[in-house]
C-alpha cells in the first residue's frame, strides 16, 4: 500500500515544468515501480471535464522515483490560477492506487516567445471512444445538428470515432454498429470506415 | 439513419479528416488485449507539440489501450487532453472545449 502524498506544485507559464517525486510504501519503504504504469492529470477543478496529461518519466523505478513533466508549449497556454492534479499508478496485477495529489499554481510568464507556438486548435486531432449505446447524445436530428456544428466550427479537425466491441479490432463495422452509436448521416457522408490498414 | 447497402466504399466520398466508426478491442485493462490506437489513428504523423483530445465514455473497458496511447503520445511530446463526463455524447466535448490547453 503506497502512501498518498499531498504535494502542491507551481508551474510557470511558458516554461518547461519538471518535478521529481519519490514514492514510499506505508512504513517508509520505497515503492518498487518495476512494471508499474503511472498516469497523472491536471484539471481546473476536480469535476472539470477536461484535463492535461502529465508526461511521466520513470527516473528510477526500483527506488520509486518518477518525474512529472509538462512541456513549455503546453504551460504557455495554461491560464494563471489554481488547478488540481493527481497521479495514479497501475500495479502489475492491474490494481490501481492514487499515490500523489495536490494543487498546482500556474503563474503567468513574463515573456512570450514565438518558439512556443504549436499546431493550432483548428487542427486538433479528436478521438472519441464510445462502447455503449449512444443514447445520451440525443435524438437523430440533434446528433445531425451537433455534427454540423462541429464541422462548421472546426472544418480542419481530424476526428476518429472508435468503437470498442467484443469482436474487436479489424472487424468491419456495419449499419447496426453505427446505428448503435447514433452516427448521423452527415458524419457518414464524410467518413472513412474500414480503411485498409485496419483490416 | 444512413441507408447503407453494404457495397459502398465510404472512402470514395470521404473528406480525409473523419474516420470511423472503427472497431477496437474491449481490453478490460489487459495489455495483451489492447488495441494500438496510436497506429489506428495515424498519430505518428503529428508533429511534436501537438495536442490530441480524447473522449472516452467507459474508461475501464479500454484502460490498457488508453494507457498505451498516452505512453506513445507523451514519448513524442504530444499533449493529451482528456474529456469525460459527457453522458455518451461523443461530439459536444469537441465543440464546447477549445482544446487549446485552456482547462477552464
Amino acid at each position: 500500500m503506497s502512501v498518498v502524498y499531498v504535494n502542491n506544485i507551481t508551474i510557470d507559464s511558458g516554461e518547461d515544468f519538471s518535478q521529481d517525486f519519490t514514492l514510499y510504501e506505508t512504513g517508509g519503504k520505497l515503492v518498487d515501480l518495476t512494471n508499474y504504469t503511472a498516469k497523472g492529470q491536471l484539471r481546473k477543478h476536480a469535476d472539470s471535464n477536461t484535463a492535461i496529461t502529465f508526461q511521466i518519466e520513470y527516473v528510477d523505478r526500483v527506488k520509486g522515483k518518477i518525474a512529472l513533466n509538462i512541456p513549455r508549449w503546453t504551460t504557455s497556454l495554461l491560464k494563471s490560477g489554481r488547478y488540481v492534479y493527481d497521479v495514479m499508478v497501475t500495479k502489475p496485477n492491474g490494481n490501481r492506487e492514487l499515490v500523489l495529489e495536490g494543487t498546482a499554481l500556474v503563474r503567468p510568464g513574463v515573456s512570450k516567445s514565438p518558439e512556443f507556438s504549436s499546431p493550432g486548435s483548428d487542427d486538433r486531432t479528436c478521438i472519441a471512444v464510445i462502447s455503449s449505446s449512444g443514447v445520451g447524445i440525443g435524438t437523430t436530428s440533434e446528433v445531425l445538428n451537433k455534427w454540423e456544428q462541429f464541422r462548421t466550427t472546426f472544418p480542419n479537425r481530424t476526428f476518429y470515432l472508435l468503437q470498442p466491441t467484443s469482436d474487436g479490432f479489424g472487424n468491419f463495422v456495419t449499419e447496426t454498429d453505427w446505428d448503435a452509436l447514433r452516427v448521423p448521416d452527415n458524419f457518414l457522408a464524410e467518413t472513412t470506415v474500414n480503411i485498409s490498414p485496419l483490416i | 439513419m444512413y441507408n447503407y447497402t453494404g457495397s459502398e466504399t465510404r472512402s470514395e466520398i470521404a473528406n480525409g479528416l473523419t474516420y470511423g466508426p472503427v472497431k477496437v478491442n474491449i481490453d478490460n485493462g489487459d495489455v495483451s488485449s489492447a488495441s494500438d490506437w496510436f497506429d489506428i489513428c495515424n498519430l505518428s504523423s503529428l508533429p511534436e507539440g501537438s495536442y490530441v483530445a480524447i473522449f472516452i465514455d467507459n474508461s475501464s473497458a479500454t484502460q490498457a489501450s488508453y494507457d498505451a496511447l498516452v505512453t506513445k503520445l507523451t514519448a513524442k511530446n504530444i499533449t493529451v487532453i482528456t474529456v469525460d463526463d459527457f453522458n455518451q455524447d461523443w461530439i459536444s466535448p469537441f465543440i464546447f472545449n477549445d482544446l487549446s490547453g485552456d482547462l477552464s
